[in-house]
């Protein structure tokens, strides 16, 4: 059968690895479209973009994605942002702060004033507002220009990825050109924060796929995503760090680091950057834990080494300090998936992490090293208030401190072999990222969802099994707000 | 939300009268098997490949929703195994809910156009 993609950025191909790569391994045919031109591509990672996407996996044919251009879809887009804000004003939203001005910075004054008003943040706030706005949609006469690509595309299936897109949100086109044609749509949420700190569902798709039972909720609760369409499928991106056996030892990883002679085979702490969205510079924080450990070995402690955030480099650019050390710098950044190996080299052999709020907790955890964060009046703002931080918590695998100085005594903890949280991690990994199983590939189930939710056409039959459904019984409150620890399943039964 | 298997219609076809007799029997309280074309199954269970393709094509359900399980054809003592994880698997995800009413699309898609024109 044939799929189509539609990507919001060409990076987003890396979510879709370990999906596309199975697909194609069945027999699949994929087309990979994407939102990003080459002249959009920031110049460091200028290796990484379109080619790669069909040269690495055979099968895969790739470009650029049209934008609808009609002006009733222009029209759209602006009225999808102020619902993408609507969201936001929802009483119980997890983040209700979260991205706030990103999203305002979208549209025109005037609008944004008005929706600052009593009255719209009421009207928007509620269920209705989103009910309304999908009639709108579903009344809405398609692009021309996307009903031609999928006319000539002609899929059996076509998947938005993520379905969520908060900055110029065109995915609501797709899946109605789609639906018009009588494409099934299949809508991805490609990431952890996606459903607390991006847009909305403008269009719901036939399926709508989430990493696990917390994600499945979010869609339904803040989302209103009928439940039925939920299918959970575990973290795709993830089934690299899952599949990736470290090759160095922590003698060579220094060497790779640049880093060569006596006490460079010394234990280190990885500090792990989080986002700019989430804290512009950590580098006074990355100070402060340096003296601290400092303070608490002297000089033959454990090394400090700095990750900076793939797409916040810069903050570590011209960053010189005699206890740190920055790696991979700005330039050495290349495409990831060429330092893929070397990412898990670092992290395997790391006596333990440290970061603010970041995604790579969750490559930490299935690496199985020790995660610890600092939480005080200064960060939480960067963490409680955005809604993913939560599952960290949940996952009861975080170690947290309240200051670098309490860091600096939990390495040594961590240095003397004492690591409580390792339960903390497998159960996190089981619950959060792989919940169809430790031993399943997320890329394999998404699949088999994909499989059993595409066009039939004569002399192909391919079902095999699907995600599983939304179990009933769960809220957002129980997920987030009422302070209850998952059970040993990580489910709470 | 709608999680249980109430006022669940489930369309079979190409199923022997033995096992739409089973397949009744299994079915979960509320799941309502019927072998006749009816406007709007939430599920149908068909025995072939082929049947699956007409019927993706004429009920306009999305294609999760109409399974192929070629046990119907022939079922003999008991059903199998394979019949009723089929049926706990559709009374688990559950009916289908039309995403949104025909007759506001109609009259919406109305104003849109006049907006348009007004353009």
């Amino acid at each position: 059968m044939k799929i189509l993609i539609v990507a919001q950025r060409v990076d987003f191909s890396r979510n879709l690895d370990s999906v596309m790569r199975e697909l194609c391994g069945r027999g699949h045919e994929i087309v990979f479209l994407h939102g990003t031109r080459s002249d959009m591509w920031p110049g460091r990672l200028k290796a990484a973009p379109t080619s790669r996407v069909s040269e690495d996996i055979a099968g895969v044919s790739s470009g650029y994605r049209p934008e609808p251009d009609e002006p009733w879809q222009m029209r759209l887009r602006v009225g999808r942002q102020v619902i993408n804000r609507g969201v936001y004003m929802r009483r119980r939203h997890p983040s209700p702060e979260r991205v706030v001005a990103g999203l305002e910075r979208n549209l025109p004054d005037d609008l944004r004033l008005k929706i600052r008003t009593p009255v719209w943040r009421l009207a928007l706030g509620t269920r209705a507002a989103l009910r309304l706005w999908r009639l709108i949609e579903a009344a809405s006469p398609a692009s021309e220009t996307l009903l031609r690509l999928l006319r000539d595309v002609d899929p059996d299936l076509m998947v938005v990825s993520p379905a969520i897109g908060h900055e110029d949100p065109v995915e609501a086109d797709y899946l109605h050109a789609a639906r018009t044609l009588g494409i099934p749509t299949l809508g991805l949420i490609n990431s952890w924060n996606d459903l607390t700190s991006k847009g909305t569902l403008h269009l719901v798709p036939d399926l709508c796929v989430v990493w696990n039972e917390a994600m499945a909720v979010e869609a339904v609760e803040i989302h209103d995503v009928p439940a039925d369409v939920v299918r959970i499928s575990g973290a795709p991106h993830l089934d690299a760090v899952f599949s990736t056996r470290p090759r160095k030892d922590r003698a060579g990883m220094w060497t790779s680091m640049g880093c060569r002679g006596p006490g460079h085979d010394r234990p280190y702490v990885l500090f792990l950057c989080s986002s700019r969205a989430v804290w512009e510079n950590e580098t006074h924080l990355v100070t402060s834990v340096a003296a601290a450990l400092r303070r608490e070995f002297g000089d033959e402690g454990p090394a400090l080494v700095v990750r900076p955030h793939s797409s916040n480099v810069a903050a570590f650019d011209d960053y010189r300090h005699p206890r740190v050390v920055v790696y991979p710098r700005g330039a050495e950044h290349t495409d990831p998936s060429e330092s893929w190996q070397d990412y898990v080299d670092q992290l395997a052999n790391a006596l333990c992490v440290v970061g603010l709020n970041t995604t790579a907790f969750l490559d930490a955890a299935v690496a199985d090293r020790p995660c610890l964060t600092i939480v005080s009046d200064v960060y939480w703002p960067a963490q409680g208030r955005t809604g993913h931080f939560r599952h960290l918590l949940k996952g009861d695998f975080l170690t947290i401190c309240s200051s670098a100085s309490e860091v600096a005594g939990n390495v040594r903890r961590v240095l003397d072999g004492l690591d409580d949280r390792s339960e903390g991690r497998r159960g996190f990994a089981r619950w959060f990222l792989r919940p169809c199983g430790l031993d399943t590939p997320a890329g394999h189930v998404v699949a088999d969802i994909i499989e059993s939710a595409a066009r039939p056409r004569a002399g192909v039959t391919a079902i095999h099994r699907e995600g599983r459904p939304l179990v009933p019984g769960l809220t957002l409150a129980w997920e987030g707000t009422t302070g209850r620890r998952p059970g040993r399943d990580g489910f709470g039964r | 939300m709608r999680l249980d298997a109430s006022d669940m219609l489930v369309r079979v076809v190409g199923a022997s009268r033995d096992a739409i007799r089973q397949l009744r029997a299994i079915a979960p309280a509320g799941m309502d098997v019927v072998d006749e074309p009816i406007a709007e199954p939430d599920w149908i269970l068909v025995a072939t490949a082929s049947q699956r393709l007409d019927a993706v094509a004429s009920s306009r359900l999305p294609p999760f929703r109409v399974l192929e399980a070629p046990e119907i054809a022939e079922v003999n003592q008991s059903p199998s195994d394979a019949l009723r994880t089929a049926l706990v698997r559709i009374s688990g995800i559950g009916a289908r809910r039309l995403r949104e009413a025909p007759f506001a699309v109609r009259l919406t898609a109305l104003i849109i156009r006049r907006l348009m024109k007004a353009q």
